[in-house]
Order: C-alpha cells, then sequence, then structure tokens
C-alpha cells in the first residue's frame, strides 16, 4: 500500500515536470510573448531604403521617353561629413545622386547631382538608352523623401531634356543592393567645403582628397578620360576633359587622387565607364566648394 | 662620399704593390661581383620619344650585384642582379590623348637582370687593363609615381610607375637594359678587381661607375 502511494506520488511529479516543460515551449512559441510588436521604420541614421514613384516629363528633344508614373527603389547613403550618395532605378531609367545634405536623413534638404540613364526612343522607334546629367533637389521629412530636377540633359541624346519629380517612403534603414551593377562612390575626404590651407606646392590653396571606392566587388573599367568642371572665383564655368590616368579597377577596392585650387570657387569631376558585367555608370564628386 | 671612398680605393689599386705572377689566379674561375654607380641619367631629348614623353629627366643610383666567371689577368662575363632607384627628383611629361600628364618619381624604381663581359684590350704595367664593359638585359619597372594634370586646380594622382604611361595607351611594365662603357680594371691583391667605367648605360647615361670582382679559383 505505502509502495503504492509512493508510486503515485513519483507519477505525479513526473506529470507536472513534464507539463511544466510543455508549457515552457508553448509559451516560447506564443507571439502573444515576442518581446513587443515591430518597431516603425527609422529613418535618421547613416543610410535609408525608399520605395516610391518617379515621373519624368519632356521638356525638350526630338525623342520620346515614359512620363508615366514608374515604381522608383533609392538607396541612400550617409557618407563624410554631409555628403549623400545614392543608387536608384525605375522601370525605365537608373542611376545615381550624390550631393551635399543639410540636416540629416530624417529631417534635411540635399542639392545632388543626378546621373541617369533612361530608356528612349527616336522618332523613327529606335530604342537609346540615354545618358543624362541635372540638379537634383530634396527634402527628406521622417520617412519621406521627395526630390525634383527641373533639367536634366543627355549628352548621347542631342537636345533631350527632361524633367523629373520622385516621392518616396523609407522602407529599411538597410541600403538596398542592385544585383550584378558595380556601385562606385565618391566623396571628399572631410567634406565637401574645402578650407583654405596650403598646396602641394607650398603655396596657399584649397587641399583636398577625392576618394573613390567600389562597393559591391565588381571590377569596373573607366572611360579613357574623365570632366572636370571649376567656377574659378565662383565665375564662369570652364571645363577639361583629362585623360584617365587608370583605367582598371578591382572591385571592392578603393583610390584616391589629390587636388588643389589656389583661387576659391568650385570643383567637380565625372567620371564613366562600365562594369565587368557589362553595365554603364557614371558617377561624380559632390560639388566641392572652396570657402572663401 | 661614395665618389670619395671609390676614388681612394681605386688610387689604392693603383700605387699597391706588385705581387708575383704566379700567385695570381690565371686559370678561369668562378667568383662575386658588386657595383654602384653614384647616378646614371635619362638625356630628355634623346630617349623621350621611347616613351611618348614630351619631357624626360629621370636619374638615381644604381646597384649591382651578380656572379662572373673569368681570370685576373684577363676578361669576365657575369650575370647581375640591378636595381636603378629613381630620384624623387625624377620627372617627365607624357603626351596623352587630350592632355598632358606630369609625372614625378616617388618611390619608383628598376629591377632587372644583366648579363655583362668585360673585354680588355690593352694593359698599363702588370695590374692595370683597359678595356669596354659591354652588357644587356631587361629591368621590371616598379613602385609609384604622381602624376599631375594642371588646370584652375592641380589633380594629382598617385599611380603604379607603369601605369604612367596609361594615359599614352601604353602600359610599360620592362624595359630592356643595354650597357657599353669604357673601363679600366685594376687588379688588388691577388683575387680582387676594381673596374672604374663610365658610357652608355640603358636607359641612359652614366658618368662613373665603380664595380668589385673577387674570384674565387684555387692559385695556382
Amino acid at each position: 500500500m505505502g509502495t503504492n502511494i509512493a508510486s503515485s506520488a513519483q507519477t505525479v511529479a513526473l506529470r507536472l515536470a513534464l507539463a511544466a516543460a510543455v508549457m515552457t515551449g508553448a509559451t516560447a512559441c506564443s507571439p502573444g510573448t515576442l518581446p513587443g510588436a515591430p518597431s516603425s521604420i527609422l529613418v535618421g541614421g547613416g543610410a535609408g531604403r525608399y520605395n516610391g514613384a518617379i515621373t519624368y516629363r519632356r521638356v525638350g528633344g526630338a525623342f520620346t521617353i515614359s512620363e508615366g508614373s514608374q515604381t522608383f527603389n533609392l538607396s541612400m547613403v550617409l557618407r563624410q561629413v554631409d555628403q549623400i550618395t545614392g543608387r536608384f532605378e525605375s522601370a525605365e531609367s537608373s542611376g545615381s545622386v550624390q550631393g551635399v545634405l543639410t540636416g540629416d536623413l530624417a529631417a534635411g534638404s540635399f542639392l545632388a547631382t543626378i546621373f541617369v540613364a533612361t530608356q528612349a526612343r527616336q522618332a523613327n522607334g529606335t530604342a537609346v538608352t540615354c545618358e543624362g546629367r541635372g540638379q537634383v533637389t530634396g527634402t527628406l521629412s521622417g520617412r519621406n523623401m521627395s526630390w525634383t530636377a527641373s533639367s536634366i540633359t543627355y549628352d548621347n541624346c542631342p537636345g533631350l531634356s527632361a524633367s523629373s519629380a520622385a516621392q518616396a517612403v523609407a522602407v529599411s534603414p538597410v541600403p538596398g543592393d542592385f544585383a550584378g551593377r558595380a556601385s562606385m562612390i565618391i566623396t571628399i575626404v572631410g567634406g565637401a567645403t574645402v578650407l583654405r590651407t596650403t598646396c602641394p606646392s607650398g603655396g596657399a590653396g584649397y587641399r583636398f582628397t577625392v576618394d573613390m571606392a567600389e562597393t559591391t566587388g565588381i571590377d569596373v573599367t573607366f572611360d579613357s578620360s574623365f570632366l572636370i568642371e571649376e567656377r574659378r572665383n565662383f565665375g564662369a564655368l570652364t571645363s577639361s576633359t583629362p585623360d584617365m590616368p587608370f583605367r582598371e579597377m578591382k572591385g571592392g577596392t578603393r583610390r584616391s587622387y589629390e587636388a588643389c585650387s589656389a583661387t576659391p570657387g568650385t570643383y567637380q569631376a565625372f567620371f564613366s565607364g562600365s562594369d565587368a558585367n557589362g553595365n554603364r555608370f557614371r558617377v561624380g564628386t559632390p560639388l566641392v566648394t572652396f570657402a572663401p | 662620399m661614395s665618389k670619395r671612398c671609390a676614388a681612394a680605393f681605386f688610387l689604392a689599386a693603383l700605387l699597391v704593390s706588385p705581387t708575383a705572377a704566379q700567385a695570381q689566379i690565371d686559370d678561369t674561375s668562378w667568383g662575386i661581383t658588386a657595383g654602384v654607380s653614384p647616378q646614371w641619367t635619362v638625356p630628355g631629348s634623346l630617349l623621350a620619344g621611347l616613351f611618348d614623353a614630351q619631357t624626360l629627366d629621370v636619374k638615381g643610383p644604381e646597384f649591382r650585384i651578380g656572379v662572373i666567371r673569368g681570370t685576373t689577368l684577363g676578361g669576365e662575363w657575369g650575370v647581375s642582379l640591378i636595381h636603378k632607384r629613381l630620384a624623387k627628383t625624377s620627372t617627365l611629361e607624357v603626351d596623352g590623348t587630350n592632355s598632358v600628364l606630369s609625372v614625378v618619381a616617388q618611390d619608383a624604381e628598376l629591377i632587372g637582370v644583366e648579363v655583362h663581359r668585360f673585354f680588355p684590350f690593352a694593359r698599363a704595367g702588370t695590374h692595370v687593363q683597359i678595356g669596354v664593359n659591354l652588357g644587356g638585359g631587361v629591368a621590371q619597372l616598379r613602385g609609384f609615381v604622381t602624376g599631375t594634370y594642371q588646370g584652375t586646380a592641380t589633380t594629382s594622382f598617385t599611380l603604379p610607375f607603369p601605369d604612367a604611361f596609361a594615359v599614352a595607351g601604353r602600359e610599360i611594365d620592362w624595359i630592356p637594359l643595354g650597357r657599353a662603357e669604357l673601363a679600366a680594371a685594376a687588379l688588388v691583391g691577388e683575387r680582387l678587381k676594381v673596374r672604374i667605367s663610365g658610357g652608355f648605360n640603358m636607359p641612359g647615361i652614366q658618368v662613373v661607375s665603380v664595380s668589385f670582382s673577387y674570384l674565387l679559383g684555387q692559385d695556382r
């Protein structure tokens, strides 16, 4: 009898232990016990991925471009000091932006150069990819981003100019990747506003370093020349197209070069080329301002 | 300082007392050699065209070390490792398609291998030989240079030395070496020969070069 009672007590204890173990597991699986509801997307750190819509309007030129609203994906990263770099794509366009941010990604505005490859059709219906450049102004407010570009001109499609407007909402603080495309990031070490110091030659001047990095691991080949646009004393624009001193750049590597101006003004350099997968790219420095 | 040492060593070699002929190594034997040229220069107008350059002002010291085979009273041939360093004042201007790239050596050098042969054709006394030193080889361009474009702002790129010619559509990784020098060699003791030479030293010229050759063979 005593043995039966003891055996019964052991059985009950074992069942309780098993029940506790099962309950513990069930609790861990219960969605009601997650440590809080998913938080909303917060923008304001170093990057953001935005989804939205972009439209283009043809302003001039004997080309036809799609003027309907296109799905728009943009990834933007805040680089040194106040510089932003971004990549975007839509149904009939892709490109990059490089510029200067005032404020931050949660509450700010930016002035950037947009490089865009747009699918266009000539008057005879022939499809052509037009490579354009323009200035874009944008605002960032909470999760919302919008930009407008009043005049994008296309070098290889004479006469074609377009305007653009985009609105997008941040969907992630992690920049997206654009599969198979190289990503050239060009920044000015120390920021796009350069103070007067000393040039390597010894005279007073505005000295700065341009950092060029490929961030997706895809090799790139630069075109044989690059473009430099300068405004000496903030006056008339002058441009030059020196030969590119190096043509190949391994994916995932970086190179830099130094520049120095003896006079105040602005400086901007533009580079183009193709990646190992045959994709064309065009990038530039932010507009560098030499503080007077 | 190296010039003074070389001159002093050469004078000492000339003044050293003669040794008995039977103590010298007259059988062909192996030896080791080392040498230095305080400065070699590339005359700009002569060779600029070979490098698609407008101007060329390249200079620097040269060091050599290698093995030889020869006799104390005869000639010798040898194989040497050559190291030509480019002085940081070395410059060249490379013609590109759109612009001229001004290149300044930063940490650039030529490293190569050269075969030489010293042909004595006259003798002064028992210890001094007069002859020509001929050689040829190949050297690799290594190190870095700075290439600069002059605009409103100067734009300077640090480039691997071979890439300095990329704007001209060329990448020069190797260049030929050549040597044609008038030389005087003096026997110092039983095994050591000191040779002073000067002349053509591709890709340039040198006023003076000093070489030391030490034969390892058995005495007679």
